[in-house]
């Protein structure tokens, strides 16, 4: 139904131009932006423009879209980014893009090469992932940046291009989305960041990884106990002389926490479990050390 | 040569030296966790009172119970009983205050735990973890085979009563185990202390660096507010600080200077190659320690080469260990992070400002990191020391330069390395260093600002004489919360060893005016005394009862009168003084006594040479006037009660100056620390410190860790100021006789005189006007009627109470057994008088004191169980009223007898005590005899002593003797009499 050829901007109801067509309530940062500021934003637009197989003309509609800021609320899944665009109609659009996932055994020969370098670990630990990674991947045989026919973009506006603009403007701003967090890309191919990060864990310690039981040093979670009667027919032997308690340090120790971070998704912040902890250490060395009150002044008899 | 008495020997504060007859508080304590562990609770509860159902909570109001499982015979059964639930703060509380060591085993075991916990949490073993229902929590750790070690320790030496609380839902049932239940108990110590009070919930300060407070983040609520939150988000990383705790292997930064490292295998006495001390940097080579092995290490770059040696003897995941503890290692220290970005790390090259940074801060933040930091002592010595030298300003020109306890010293730094001072160009080249470290002498030696800091400063340190002398005996001294090596010098250092070297005294001999004969020890203790007091220092002797230490004193004060330094003061309990009085006059009738005691006393026209007795409570009230004259020697007597330091009886009696202190107790004074500091600060002041700073350093970590480094250096300085003798000591046990009696004179209380003299103005009046049968009967009622007064006005007017205060006889009797039963003897009760024994036992009750209690209506078999029970020790004191000619009986238990009245018919009485306990036995007996002043008691001593011959033609015939006195001689002997 639409008319044959092609229009330069708008919906085929609508005669604005894009310059005059200012989407109601979005507005975008500057006009020329450039997208994907760190190494993995502009991996992605590099994917994204040239590996792809897009329609570049299309693309370089979302473009400005994405610049004004005519995309909301954009959420990232394992294989689905989705979003919300605002075009000229007063109910945005909803846009999917499409990137298929790993396989798990995909995914192991992933982990199984990262898995082998300690830097690399050490990195991923520290919430960074280095641009190697990708070269990890391929020597696994994969690619974690999309390729040919990856990226599938779909929107619920009439236009019928590939990508339309606002799936295009998506497709962006998934590089912002980059960004600010690299793990962005690697979520996208079916694993959080938290999941990769204790598979790394699982794969250098064999044994319970589970982060779902009570931490095994816990000492409530150890339910077995004893046999009372057991216990009490040995009660009459003779028992060892109970020790005394070891000496107090000579001030309070720095606590072995300082040196561990939780990830930003747990919501806890490291700083103010480091002063917890030293604060603790404090208040326990206090107690250890110190004196017993004054003797209390006890009725003096007349002697 | 007989055995040199140790001054101090101070008992481990669990091994209970229960005086017999003491049960222990049968309060048992046991911890219930919970979840989250803050929550859990310590419970005192009392097997006594477990079947009694519901029932207040020992001690407390409201029904609080526990559930315990106890044996039944050969099974078990689970209980509700009453009891106290103390919160992990208050057990925090109660278990750091002042330990019983009475207390039953569970007790103090928990006390034991909660002070142990506390450390770890000190030492920042603590980390946040997720409780069983996904709570916010803290747990210690990480634990150190040490900690371990002591966990399993503590947990043998638990009975299963202590950690008896059953898990739910088990059958047959469990009860956890002690190890288990203990980590609990930690987990919920750490738990609580992380999280603040409210009064400072909203701020927190960083101890560490100071920062100013910044408010909470709401940013680790389920870790840092009271109320349960669960953990939303990922947890896993929680499960890293556990990586660590199992970690096979630890790392560790071995430091290697710039000549490329010494070989080891070299000897040491090498002469090592040229080094350039300018050029090369310092490098800290990786290493791992396996943890199960402490004494492996091996080179992280045996890692990369040999992985498979290094995997099966540090463990398949040394290399994760190596990992997360790098990443650790670099947060804590970032100059560490550089191993990181090697792909086979090895080591790290050291800067000079990283050097400097890992001497200052980096060791303890890498220490906290679980990273060990190794100086090769071979390569860099044990660092550079100061000490202390103190020297005593001398008039310049002076032969032989005069110490005095009033001078001041002066002490200056001297420096160290390895034990050896510095000469002056090393110390210039030090303190011209630009790099951490400088090569002196072989090794590398680090530069310590600190320490230079401290020897440039210019103005002297000064120190009192008391310190000085302290630290000369320690051999340390404490300078800005440190402690540091002390050198002595000079006067000081002399006055130590002449110290030190007391036990081989110069005997001195016997005063010319002494009407007695020392025995050897009582020699020694008189040599002892006046070496002290010669060299204006101050003493205690503490010898055991009975061992003659008021002889001993007397002698002294013979010994010091050439001195004419002035009179001696002596306070005492007023039981006592009628005592003092007699032995002054028996043992140096030349000496001037005087009591300063009642209405009326003065100080008018004291003799240069004259004892003044006066009591405790005189002191209290008239230290204004004590104080204005001079004293050549202040003695007090039964010193235990000055022995709280803030109380007014022992600030009264530092207020009166004297040349010399002396101190005399029989409580073993060295079980409490406190007292020992209050009575030898008061007779050698500054000696121990201020007694803040005595707690600090020896009282609590002696009475609390039983730290053998503290309890040396406590023996170090108190052994020179006390002596203490002990009746079973092998030189001075067989120097004993076998039985020791003497007197106790005690005055009477205003109310007995009062009664007294009434009782004797009514019926010497019928008397008077009597005669025959009739006189016989009123002379014994008289009789009867004085002594009852003598001994407790309730006796005589058949009251039940109250009875402190109103008879000296008493007073006497509590003071004596305060000595007896502090050291943990038993003793023997008598008194003609059923009442006066039941008022005994009623007082003796009141004060805590458990007694047994024979007299003539008490049947066979009965009498047997007591007479049992005594010689097992359940009881220190038997209570006897008994007949003369009563059956013999076996109470060898007893190694003091009391008669709180007496029999006047010496060989009766003779008889009675004789018969109730065995001569021979191998413990020398002490019998006192009660006797108060100016009274019949006192004059019919005299009496008896007379008529001994006498007294054998009458046995059997009881006192019928006194009957036959006239009335004139009867008159003599009841008028009262005041005190000389």
């Amino acid at each position: 139904m639409s008319p044959a050829g092609r229009r330069t901007s708008g919906d085929w109801w609508s005669d604005e131009t894009e310059e005059n067509h200012r989407p109601p309530a979005a507005r975008g940062r500057g006009s020329r932006r450039g997208f994907g500021q760190t190494w993995w934003g502009r991996a992605w637009v590099d994917a994204l423009e040239h590996r792809a197989a897009l329609d570049p003309g299309r693309l370089s509609r979302g473009r400005s879209y994405a610049r004004r800021g005519a995309v909301g609320q954009m959420d990232v899944a394992p294989g689905l980014v989705m979003a919300a665009v605002q075009g000229s109609r007063a109910v945005p659009y909803t846009v999917t893009v499409r990137v298929p996932r790993f396989r798990r055994d995909d995914w192991e020969r992933v982990l199984d090469a990262i898995a082998a370098q300690i830097g690399r670990t050490a990195a991923l630990l520290d919430g960074e992932l280095p641009p190697e990674v990708v070269s990890d991947v391929a020597a696994a045989g994969l690619d974690l940046l999309p390729g040919a026919g990856e990226i599938q973009p779909r929107c619920s506006c009439p236009d019928w291009g590939d990508p339309c603009k606002h799936a295009a403007a998506v497709c962006y701003l998934v590089a912002d989305a980059l960004d600010k967090d690299p793990f962005t890309l690697l979520r996208l191919r079916g694993k959080s960041r938290a999941d990769v990060l204790s598979a790394l864990r699982a794969r250098r310690t064999p044994g319970p990884g589970s982060s779902a039981g009570p931490s095994a040093g816990l000492a409530g979670s150890s339910a077995e106990g004893v046999v009372a009667r057991d216990a009490y027919a040995g009660a009459s032997e003779p028992r060892p002389e109970l020790p005394a308690p070891p000496l107090p340090p000579e001030r309070p120790g720095h606590p072995v926490t300082v040196a561990f971070d939780p990830p930003p998704e747990s919501g806890i912040d490291p700083e103010v479990l480091r002063a917890l902890a030293t604060a603790a250490a404090h208040r326990a060395w206090q107690l250890a050390t110190a004196t017993p009150g004054d003797p209390d002044h006890e009725g003096e008899a007349d002697a | 040569m007989p055995q040199v008495p140790v001054g101090l020997s101070v008992r481990p504060s669990n091994v209970p030296q229960v005086p017999v007859g003491f049960e222990p508080v049968g309060v048992e304590a046991v911890f219930v966790p919970a979840d989250p562990p803050r929550t859990g609770t310590i419970a005192l509860w009392e097997p006594s009172r477990a079947g009694s159902g519901s029932g207040n909570a020992a001690g407390s109001g409201g029904d609080a119970t526990v559930e315990v499982v106890l044996p039944a015979g050969s099974r078990v059964r689970r209980s509700v009983v009453p009891a106290r639930l103390l919160t992990i703060a208050e057990a925090i509380d109660h278990f750091t205050a002042e330990p019983d060591p009475m207390a039953p085993v569970s007790h103090r075991a928990w006390g034991a735990a909660a002070l142990a916990g506390l450390g770890l949490v000190a030492h920042g073993k603590l980390a946040p973890a997720r409780s069983p229902q996904g709570f916010g929590a803290w747990r210690v750790g990480p634990l150190d085979p040490a900690d371990h070690a002591w966990l399993r320790e503590l947990a043998a030496a638990m009975p299963p009563l202590a950690h008896a609380v059953p898990i739910t839902g088990s059958r047959p049932v469990r009860i956890h185990t002690a190890e288990g239940l203990i980590r609990a108990f930690w987990d919920a110590i750490a738990d609580t202390l992380a999280r603040p009070d409210g009064a400072y919930a909203d701020t927190l300060t960083n101890a560490r660096t100071r920062t100013s407070p910044r408010p909470l983040a709401a940013k680790a609520e389920p870790f840092a507010l009271p109320d349960p939150a669960r953990l939303d988000g990922p947890t896993d990383w929680l499960d890293e600080i556990e990586q660590f705790e199992r970690a096979g292997a630890r790392l560790v930064l071995r430091i290697e200077p710039p000549s490329g490292g010494v070989d080891e295998v070299e000897p040491v006495d090498e002469e090592p190659e040229p080094v350039d001390t300018e050029a090369g940097s310092f490098r800290g080579l990786l290493r791992l320690r396996s943890t199960t092995d402490p004494s492996l290490l091996v080179d992280v770059a045996d890692l990369w080469t040999a992985p498979a040696a290094v995997l099966t003897r540090l463990g398949a995941q040394a290399e994760t260990d190596l990992l997360l503890a790098l990443r650790r290692g670099a947060r804590a220290w970032p100059p560490l992070g550089t191993a990181l970005t090697a792909a086979t790390p090895t080591g790290v090259d050291l800067g000079d400002d990283d050097l400097e940074d890992l001497l200052t801060r980096g060791a303890e933040a890498l220490d906290g990191a679980g990273i060990e930091v190794l100086w090769p002592t071979e390569l860099f010595g044990t660092g550079l020391k100061l000490r202390a030298r103190a020297a005593t300003p001398t008039p310049a020109g002076a032969a032989q330069p005069t110490f005095s306890m009033r001078d001041l010293l002066t002490f200056r730094w001297q420096p160290t390395i390895d034990g050896e001072a510095l000469t002056d160009d090393e110390i210039a080249a030090l303190a011209e260093a630009k790099r951490p470290f400088l090569w002196l002498r072989g090794r590398w030696v680090k530069v310590d600002r600190d320490v230079l800091a401290r020897l440039r400063r210019r103005t002297p340190r000064t120190l009192g004489a008391a310190e000085a002398l302290a630290a000369a005996l320690t051999g340390e001294l404490e300078v800005d919360e440190e402690r540091v090596e002390f050198t002595a010098e000079g006067p000081v250092a002399q006055l130590a060893e002449r110290l030190r070297a007391a036990e081989s005294d110069l005997a001195i001999s016997t005063p010319a005016d002494l009407q007695a004969t020392l025995r050897p020890y009582q020699q020694r203790g008189l040599a002892w005394l006046a070496h002290l007091t010669g060299l204006g220092l101050g003493g205690c002797l503490a010898d055991d009862m009975g061992l003659g230490k008021t002889l001993q004193l007397i002698a002294l004060h013979l010994h010091r009168r050439p001195l004419g330094q002035g009179p001696t003061l002596v306070v005492c309990p007023t039981s006592l003084l009628g005592t003092w009085q007699r032995e002054l006059a028996k043992f140096a009738p030349t000496i001037p006594v005087r009591r300063f005691h009642g209405a009326g006393r003065h100080l008018d026209e004291t003799a240069p040479d004259e004892v003044v007795l006066t009591t405790y409570g005189v002191v209290r009230r008239d230290h204004d006037e004590l104080a204005t004259a001079t004293w050549g020697m202040v003695v007090a007597d039964e010193a235990q009660h000055a022995k709280n330091p803030l109380a007014r009886t022992a600030r009264a009696l530092r207020s009166i100056p004297s040349a010399t202190r002396v101190a005399l107790t029989g409580t073993p004074v060295e079980n409490h620390l406190t007292e020992l500091w209050s009575i030898l600060d008061w007779t050698t002041p500054g000696i121990l410190g201020s007694l803040d700073r005595f707690r600090r350093r020896l009282a609590v970590p002696i009475e609390r860790y039983r730290d053998p480094d503290a309890t040396a250096r406590l023996g170090r300085l108190s052994r020179p100021f006390l002596l203490r003798r002990r009746k079973s000591d092998p030189g001075i046990a067989p120097e004993l006789p076998p039985k020791t009696e003497s007197d106790v004179v005690v005055p009477l209380t205003t109310e007995q005189a009062t009664l007294y003299k009434a009782v004797v103005d009514e019926v010497m009046e019928e008397i008077r006007s009597s005669e025959g049968m009739a006189r016989r009967g009123l002379v014994l009622a008289l009789l009867t009627a004085l002594k009852q007064v003598c001994n407790h006005p309730a006796q005589y007017l058949h009251e039940a109470g109250p009875l402190p205060g109103r008879s000296g006889k008493l007073a006497a009797l509590d003071e004596l057994l305060d000595v007896i039963l502090a050291e943990g003897e038993s003793v023997l009760v008598f008194s003609q008088y059923v009442e006066m024994c039941q008022l005994l036992q009623g007082h003796l009750d009141a004060r805590g004191v458990r007694t047994l209690f024979l007299h003539g209506g008490v049947g066979a078999k009965k009498r047997e169980q007591l007479v049992t029970a005594f010689q097992a020790g359940e009881a220190p004191v038997f209570l006897l009223s008994l007949k003369a000619g009563g059956v013999g009986l076996t109470l060898t238990q007893a190694t003091h007898v009391v008669h709180f009245d007496r029999w006047w018919n010496p060989a009766v009485e003779d008889q009675a005590t004789d018969r109730a306990y065995r001569i021979g036995q191998d413990r020398p007996v002490q019998v006192h005899r009660l006797v108060t002043e100016g009274t019949l008691e006192d004059r019919i001593a005299d009496l008896m002593r007379a008529k001994r011959d006498l007294a054998d033609a009458v046995v059997g015939s009881g006192e019928a003797w006194l009957t036959e006195l006239s009335d004139a001689e009867l008159a003599d002997l009841v008028a009262l009499g005041s005190p000389t």
